[in-house]
C-alpha cells in the first residue's frame, strides 16, 4: 500500500506548535487569573456584531465541512453548491427574520429548554437524549478525521490515531481549552482560510484556471454535470451527480435538512441568543451567512480541483478516499511553512469539534437529563464529578463512533444522514409549534418520535439494502422530507386528540404572542436593518445559484 | 462595581482581546512565512505549480494581521467596552459565563 504522508519538516511543526501554545496559554492563563472578567468577554456581548456572526459561522466549520464539502466536490462537482446557497443560507435569513424573536424573546437558552416551556417535560427529555447521542456521534466524526490527519502527518494506522486523539483531546479539555471556546472558534475560522485560500489558488494555477478546470472536469468521469448546479434535476430526467430531482434538493436539502440543522442546533442558535439585544441576535445569523455566500469557492472548489489533478480519488483505494482531497492537495502542491498552517487549520477545527461535541455532551447528561429527572437535589460537587465522569465517558463512546465514521468514505454524507434523523424532525416540531397555539404537549412528543423514527428506519433500510436511492445523499434528503412530514401529521393527528396548553402559559413562546424587547431601543443605521441584511444575501444566493446553474 | 474592577475588567479584556491576539498569530505567521519565501529553493516553487506560495501568503498574513493589530490598538477593547456599558446601562454580568448544553458543539 502506497501510503500517503506529508513532507513536513520542523517549521510546519514549529507552526503548529505555536498555535497550540497560544490557544492553551491564553485558555489557561485566562481562567486561573481573570476568570470573572473573560467569561464576560467570551460571552459575546461585548464584542462587534461581525465576530459573533463569525463565531456563529466557525462553529459549523467543522471536520465536516472541510474535508466533507471538498470530497462533495470532488464527487458531485458544481452540484455541492446548493448546500450553500439553497441550504445554508434560506434557512439562515429564516432563523434571523423569523425564528429569532421567540427564541430570544422568550429567554430560554437552549433549545430543549424551549421545548420544555413549550411542551412538556417528556418532549425535553427525549430531545435531550437524541441530542447526547448526536453529538457524541458527531464528536466520532471529528476523532475520525483527526486521526486521518495524524495518518497523514506521521503513518500512524487510524485506529491508533483515534485513540491517540482521543487521548490529546482529554487533554486539551482539562487544560482549558473549553474556556476559550470562541477565542478557538474565531481564530480558526482565519487560519482555516489562511490554508484552503493558497490551496485554491495554486491549484487554480496548476489547472489553467476557470477555464481550464472546466475543460478537464468535462473530459473527467463527471463530465459536463459536474458543471452545474441544478441542470438535470428534473423528475424522471436525472443526470445531475448528486442523482436527486430539484424537488429532493429544494425540500429535502433546502427546506428541512439545512433549515432544520440551522434553526434547530444548539451551537449555532446559541451563539445569537447571547447577543446584547434582538437587532444583535437577529444579525447573527445575516452577518455569518455573507461570509458563507462565498465559502463554497475556497471549500467546494478545491475538491473539483482534487478530482482532476489527483489520479484515482474516490477509485476505492483507502488512500484515495473522497475525505482525503484536501490532505491530498496539501501534499502535492504545499511547501514546508504554508504546510504547516495548513495543518494548524486542520486540527485546530478537529480538535475543536471533538472537544465542543464531548462538552455539550457532558453538560446536556448533566444539566438536561441527570440533575432535573434522575439525580435531583445533590450537592453541586457531585454534579461537577458526574460531569467530569461524564466527559471521560463521552470521550471513550466518541472512539466507538469514530470507527462507525471510519466506514464511509464521504463524511459529510454520514453527517447529513445524522441530521435527517436529529434535526429535520425537530424543526418540523419547532415550526409547527411557533406558529399554531392549538398544538398540544403530547402532540409535541409524539411527532419528535415518529419524525425520528422515520428518517432512522429509512436510513437502517437504504444501510441494509432494502430501499434503493440514488446517492448517500439522495437517502439523506428523502429522509429528512419523510422525518418532516410525518412528524407533521402525527402532530397534527395528536393535537386534535388531546388537549393544548392553556393560552397564558405560551406568551413569549409563539406566534403573534412574542415578547417586546425590553432592552433600551437604540436607534439602527440604515446598514443595521435585519430586513436589509436578509434579503441582501438572498438575493446574492439567487445571482450565485443562476451563474452556476 | 468600584473603579478599581472596572479597570481591572478593563486590562483584562484589552490583554485577551481577540483581535490582538488573532493579529499576533497572523503578524508571526506571515514573517516566518514570508523568510521561508525568500529563500524557497526552485524545487519548492516548482511543488506549488509554479507559485511562489510562501512568499505571497506571507505577505498576505503580515498585512492581515497587521490591520488586525492597528484595529485593536485604535480602539482598545476595554475602552469600547465600558462605553458601551454606559450606553446600554446593563451590568451585563448576570450570567454570560455560564456555559449551556452545546455551547459550542458543531
Amino acid at each position: 500500500m502506497n501510503d500517503v504522508r506529508l513532507d513536513t519538516n520542523f517549521v510546519d511543526y514549529l507552526i503548529v506548535a505555536s498555535y497550540f501554545v497560544v490557544v492553551l496559554g491564553v485558555g489557561f492563563a485566562a481562567k486561573r487569573y481573570i476568570k470573572s472578567s473573560l467569561d464576560y468577554f467570551l460571552s459575546g456581548r461585548s464584542l462587534p456584531a461581525w465576530i459573533t456572526g463569525l463565531a456563529f459561522i466557525s462553529a459549523n466549520l467543522g471536520a465536516t465541512e472541510v474535508l466533507g464539502m471538498a470530497a462533495n466536490g470532488a464527487q458531485y462537482g458544481i452540484a455541492t453548491v446548493n448546500y450553500y446557497w439553497i441550504g445554508a443560507i434560506p434557512a439562515m435569513v429564516f432563523l434571523g427574520l423569523v425564528m429569532m424573536p421567540f427564541y430570544y424573546g422568550s429567554k430560554v437558552r437552549s433549545v430543549p429548554e424551549y421545548l420544555l416551556l413549550r411542551f412538556n417535560k417528556q418532549s425535553h427529555v427525549f430531545n435531550s437524549i437524541t441530542f447526547a447521542i448526536a453529538t457524541i456521534l458527531i464528536a466520532g466524526v471529528n476523532l475520525f478525521a483527526l486521526a486521518l490527519v495524524l495518518k497523514l502527518l506521521l503513518g500512524w494506522p487510524i485506529i491508533v490515531g483515534i485513540i491517540v486523539a482521543a487521548v490529546i483531546v482529554a487533554a486539551y479539555i482539562t487544560l482549558g481549552g473549553l474556556s476559550s471556546a470562541i477565542y478557538n472558534e474565531v481564530l480558526q475560522f482565519f487560519v482555516i482560510l489562511a490554508a484552503l485560500i493558497p490551496i485554491t489558488v495554486i491549484g487554480m494555477h496548476a489547472v489553467g484556471g476557470w477555464d481550464g478546470l472546466k475543460e478537464k472536469v468535462r473530459a473527467g468521469d463527471l463530465g459536463e454535470a459536474g458543471l452545474h448546479a441544478l441542470e438535470g434535476t428534473n423528475p424522471g430526467d436525472v443526470t445531475n451527480p448528486i442523482g436527486a430531482t430539484w424537488i429532493g434538493i429544494v425540500f429535502g436539502l433546502g427546506f428541512v435538512l439545512a433549515f432544520g440543522y440551522w434553526t434547530t442546533n444548539f451551537a449555532e442558535v446559541q451563539r445569537a441568543l447571547s447577543a446584547k439585544d434582538l437587532s444583535a441576535a437577529q444579525r447573527t445569523p445575516l452577518i455569518g451567512a455573507i461570509p458563507k455566500l462565498f465559502l463554497p469557492f475556497v471549500m467546494i472548489l478545491p475538491g473539483i480541483i482534487a478530482v482532476v489533478v489527483i489520479e484515482g480519488l474516490g477509485s476505492g483505494d483507502p488512500n484515495m478516499e473522497y475525505n482525503n482531497a484536501i490532505p491530498l492537495l496539501m501534499n502535492q502542491y504545499l511547501p514546508n511553512g504554508m504546510l504547516g498552517i495548513a495543518l494548524t487549520g486542520l486540527m485546530a477545527s478537529f480538535m475543536a469539534g471533538v472537544a465542543a461535541n464531548v462538552s455539550a455532551f457532558n453538560t446536556v447528561v448533566t444539566t438536561d437529563l441527570v440533575e432535573p429527572y434522575l439525580k435531583p437535589n445533590m450537592p453541586d460537587e457531585w454534579y461537577i464529578n458526574f460531569g467530569r465522569v461524564a466527559t471521560i465517558g463521552g470521550i471513550v463512546i466518541s472512539i466507538g463512533t469514530a470507527l462507525i465514521a471510519s466506514s464511509y468514505d464521504n463524511l459529510m454524507n454520514y453527517l447529513q444522514a445524522l441530521f435527517s434523523i436529529f434535526n429535520a424532525p425537530l424543526f418540523a416540531t419547532f415550526i409547527i409549534g411557533m406558529f399554531w397555539k392549538r398544538m398540544t404537549p403530547a402532540a409535541g412528543l409524539w411527532g419528535l418520535i415518529a419524525g425520528t423514527a422515520t428518517a432512522a428506519g429509512l436510513f437502517i433500510g437504504y444501510k441494509a439494502g432494502w430501499i434503493g436511492f440514488g446517492s448517500d445523499l439522495d437517502e439523506s434528503m428523502w429522509g429528512a422530507g419523510s422525518a418532516f412530514v410525518v412528524d407533521a401529521i402525527v402532530t397534527v393527528i395528536v393535537t386534535y386528540m388531546t388537549k393544548p396548553k392553556p393560552i397564558e402559559e405560551l406568551q413569549g413562546l409563539v406566534y403573534g404572542m412574542a415578547n417586546e424587547d425590553e432592552a433600551p431601543k437604540r436607534k439602527l443605521a440604515w446598514w443595521e436593518s435585519p430586513k436589509l441584511l436578509g434579503f441582501g444575501v438572498l438575493a446574492g444566493a439567487t445571482a450565485l445559484t443562476i451563474v452556476f446553474w | 462595581m468600584s473603579d478599581t474592577d472596572d479597570n481591572r475588567a478593563e486590562r483584562a479584556a484589552n490583554l485577551f482581546d481577540l483581535r490582538r491576539i488573532i493579529g499576533g498569530v497572523f503578524t508571526a505567521w506571515g514573517v516566518l512565512l514570508i523568510g521561508l519565501g525568500l529563500f524557497d529553493s526552485d524545487a519548492e516553487i516548482e511543488k506549488a505549480a509554479g507559485v511562489h506560495i510562501n512568499l505571497y501568503a506571507g505577505i498576505g498574513m503580515l498585512i492581515f494581521g497587521l490591520l488586525f493589530l492597528l484595529w485593536a490598538f485604535t480602539r482598545p477593547l476595554g475602552q469600547e467596552l465600558s462605553d458601551s456599558e454606559e450606553a446600554s446601562g446593563s451590568v451585563g454580568s448576570d450570567d454570560e459565563g455560564t456555559r449551556r448544553p452545546g455551547d459550542s458543539a458543531g
